[in-house]
């Protein structure tokens, strides 16, 4: 099953190269290879599929054919190209763009949809175009969902940065953890040189009545302090015996009660209970933290149980997660380090619909597994396929790009049902790029400098160089510049549009470009040279609206002419660094 | 927050600037305003960041100064021209032999410390030529000798520097009385610089933002003593705020440890004193 999977997806990228093979040798020589990796040896753990150089290939979602080279020396190679010519001649291949792909505009999202999954690969394999609507970039929550229910085993890299952050989430808590354990080692080792110096005074040993609080290393023991020492005197009535540990884990900091109301009713319970509850204060008490101490409050969940009543976790050891002493010092794993927005607050107290294990996070005996899933592998059994659900989204900069640049898409109007000509889908970019959109009768007339126009005269700028721009929101850009894509390597420039007014006419007006403040430069800067990336400032100088609209009745070629770009790299320089 | 006296902060070519140590340290300490250190000397000026007084002080910051009523803007060139031009003879003759006397002192010093140098190089040239020629050197010894005696019967080279640096006086406090041409309080408009005003009032200290890529740094005590936890910006209440700067910002402010904090306050519609509170947000970039 798995390996049926896995070649899924290398035939149709057989199909794009073996359209190139007659002309180029190159790509057959790397069509050789796969045959060679297929049956490779079991020692490999993780099987790997054709190289990525094969899959990514292609730099354009079109072909070309090249006559080969002619070497005056090598007289064959004059009969190669003879005969890629007469083959070319006599049997032209198809006309490209061979494959026009299809793309829905989508108002809402303000991009264009492709929904079909072989030109979703496409597109993404053949220049990196568009993003997976539920993935990080490339589309492949299919595979993300096949490698989580134990499917398939490939690389998929949404999954690993989700498991490094939840192995440095780890890692912090387990220095804060660390950290606490040498407090207290310390406080304990005072307390006893305290002791023993009283004892060789006098044997009056006065145990010391406030309660104590441990430093907290999260913000919840943070809330969980008292604000005041009234309010100390007036819980050291009730709290007595309920010590409250740092939380050295995620789910430890969740199982914290969350007032000091709760706090009192877990003194009740306490109370209630006292045959279990060792009755020292914590401050005096640390001298045993070394050894684990008899859970202070087994049953409490009960309470909870009662005035929330469902509480759905079924394995029973699951609600002791108020044996804290426990927890804090033997939690070699935490199930999982990070939570959806629906999850309960607290994993105790209200239904935990969708904690599968909560238990094993509290370190209790039946956590063996000593791996990081963020999915428990192999529990859920799949009879039927998993259906894909994403597609790929194109924003308006990329679709036109697609379909007046290289006219292999074509985008209709979900309202109509109609494919938009490229002047319909010219003037709705336009007309989307601000906002509220201008598509009423009533809104005022697109400009020159709308954001489409700019962004689009870079995004072809650059594609048209052969660099595949990506949006960069994530790092506070407009546009990330990578050399060849986003698999092969980091995108090494971050760029900035900027509309330039520099034409008489707008001078005239008295229009300027953004007046940004040198904070908002250095801020730019600097987030970018954190990920190693270099700002370049792009500054595109907007033609006059009267000879911008008189270029557009020759067509958008000729308006988008009259977009100048000029480029501005910009670097930290700082006097220290840079001796 | 009633201090006993007021701050004089001197208004010069548009910056505001405080010249008074003990006013500095007083704003320190109850103001929760430290300014930023411009001061160097106005030959050789320094070019890395050790600076003296005075200090300079955002407008906003002065803003806030004004409203809580902890001190008063002066135009200083005003009062300044105005206390000199005024001056009754007496104090006008006082003056001038004080700037005399000063003068005096620092042509001699610096005349000592010209015929120090000579003797020094004299001693060296001398020592040069002994060497090459190898001669006896127990004159020349003695004159080096007795012009470092020279130099050191008199007041010490170190003591005759600060004598020197008082030329230009830090401050002409002494002769300009302090409320002189105090500037009416400025009722700037009350949207902008109310984040600041908004964390000063809150006991925040505040240095500029520049190196973190804002517009303040938001620091919970004195600046010495803690990091800062807020990098903030301020914005205009109905002003468009790119979602790119709030990306880049919380980034950068995540990356060093911080919160990118944002605020503004919506301007009051009714012209009474009633002014609605200032809203902020914190930011923080969750996928570090």
């Amino acid at each position: 099953m798995a390996e049926m999977q896995v070649q899924t997806e290398p035939p149709s990228i057989g199909k794009a190269s073996a359209e190139l093979q007659p002309n180029s040798a190159a790509p057959a020589q790397a069509q050789a290879k796969p045959p060679s990796d297929a049956p490779a040896p079991a020692a490999q753990q993780q099987k790997r599929g054709p190289s990525i150089h094969q899959i990514y290939a292609l730099p354009a979602p079109i072909r070309t054919f090249p006559l080969p080279t002619f070497y005056p020396n090598n007289p064959i190679s004059l009969f190669h190209v003879a005969y890629a010519w007469l083959g070319q001649v006599f049997r032209p291949p198809p006309a490209e763009p061979a494959v026009i792909h299809h793309g829905v505009w989508s108002e809402t999202t303000i991009s264009v949809h492709i929904k079909d999954e072989k030109s979703m690969r496409a597109l993404w394999e053949q220049g990196f175009y568009g993003k997976g609507n539920l993935s990080r970039s490339e589309p492949n929550w299919l595979k993300r969902e096949q490698v989580q229910r134990g499917l398939q085993e490939v690389h998929v890299s949404e999954i690993f940065t989700q498991q490094r952050r939840e192995e440095r989430a780890q890692a912090k808590w387990e220095r804060a953890r660390l950290e606490q354990e040498a407090i207290l080692r310390t406080k304990l080792e005072e307390e006893r040189l305290a002791a023993s110096s009283r004892r060789a005074e006098k044997d009056k040993a006065v145990p010391d009545s406030t309660p104590s609080f441990v430093a907290p290393v999260g913000p919840l023991e943070l809330l969980a302090l008292p604000n005041s020492a009234v309010i100390v005197s007036r819980l050291e009535s009730i709290l007595t015996p309920i010590s409250i540990l740092a939380p050295v884990g995620p789910l430890q900091l969740l199982a914290l009660p969350n007032s000091a109301a709760d706090i009192a009713k877990l003194a009740k319970v306490n109370a209630s209970k006292a045959n279990e509850s060792s009755s020292s204060p914590h401050g005096s008490s640390t001298e045993d933290s070394e050894e684990p101490r008899t859970p202070i409050t087994n049953e409490t969940p009960e309470v909870f149980r009662d005035d929330r009543s469902v509480i759905s976790s079924s394995d029973g050891v699951g609600n002791k997660t108020l044996n804290r002493r426990k927890s804090v010092r033997f939690s070699p794993t935490v199930e999982s380090a990070t939570y959806k927005a629906s999850d309960p607050p607290s994993p105790n107290r209200s239904p935990p619909v969708l904690f599968s294990q909560p238990s094993q996070a509290n370190g209790n005996g039946n956590s063996d597994s000593q791996t990081l899933p963020s999915l428990p592998l192999a529990s859920v059994p799949v009879s039927d396929p998993i259906i894909n659900k994403e597609h790929l989204q194109l924003t308006p900069e990329e679709a036109f790009f697609l379909s007046f640049g290289l006219g292999v898409l074509e985008v209709t109007d979900p309202a109509s049902g109609r494919v938009l000509s490229r002047q319909e889908l010219f003037s709705l970019f336009r007309q989307y790029s601000y906002f509220p959109p201008r598509n009423g009768p009533d809104e005022p007339d697109l400009e020159p400098d709308d954001g489409f126009l700019v962004h689009y005269a870079v995004y072809h700028h650059f594609r048209s160089l052969g660099w595949v721009p990506r949006g960069g929101i994530k790092f506070g850009v407009d546009w990330l510049l990578y050399t060849r894509g986003p698999v092969f390597d980091h995108a090494e420039f971050g760029l900035i549009v900027i509309p330039s007014y520099s034409d008489a006419w707008w001078k005239k007006e008295g229009r300027q470009g953004p007046r940004k403040p040198w904070s908002w430069l250095h801020s730019v800067v600097r987030v970018l040279s954190h990920v190693t990336k270099s700002l370049v400032l792009i500054y595109v100088d907007v033609p006059p609206p009267h000879k911008f609209e008189e270029a557009l009745k020759d067509g958008i070629t000729e308006a988008m002419k009259l977009y100048k770009i000029r480029e501005v790299m910009v670097k930290r320089w700082s006097s220290n660094r840079n001796r | 927050m009633e201090s006993p006296k007021l701050i004089r902060i001197a208004n010069i070519s548009g910056r505001y600037l405080v010249f008074d140590p003990d006013a500095v340290s007083a704003l320190r300490r109850q103001a929760n305003t430290n300014g930023t250190l411009v001061g160097t000397t106005p030959q050789q000026p320094t070019q890395n960041i050790f600076l003296g007084l005075p200090i300079e002080l955002r407008p906003e910051e002065v803003d806030a100064l004004i409203r809580t009523n902890v001190a008063y803007v002066v135009d200083d060139v005003a009062a300044h021209k105005s206390a000199l031009q005024s001056l009754d003879p007496d104090s006008r003759r006082a003056y001038v032999s004080s700037l005399r006397l000063r003068k005096q002192t620092a042509q001699k010093v610096f005349a000592e410390i010209n015929a120090q140098k000579a003797s020094i190089t004299a001693s060296k040239k001398n020592k040069k030529a002994r060497d090459s020629s190898s001669a006896v050197p127990s004159t020349d010894l003695g004159t080096a000798d007795s012009g470092a005696l020279k130099s050191d019967g008199n007041p010490s080279p170190r003591n005759s520097q600060v004598t020197l640096l008082g030329v230009t006086p830090t401050s002409s406090i002494n002769y300009v009385s302090p409320d002189a041409n105090a500037l009416p309080e400025e009722p700037r408009n009350s949207e902008k610089g109310s984040l600041c005003q908004f964390m000063l009032g809150s006991g925040y200290y505040m240095t500029p933002g520049l190196r973190f890529g804002s517009r303040y740094s938001v620091y919970p005590g004195d600046p010495l003593r803690f990091h800062a936890h807020f990098m903030a910006n301020e914005y205009g209440w109905e002003e468009e705020i790119p979602i790119l700067d709030i990306v880049g910002g919380g980034r950068l402010a995540t990356a060093v440890k911080k919160a990118f904090l944002i605020g503004g306050r919506k301007p009051s519609t009714s012209p009474d004193m009633v002014t609605s509170p200032v809203r902020t947000f914190s930011i923080e970039w969750a996928g570090m």
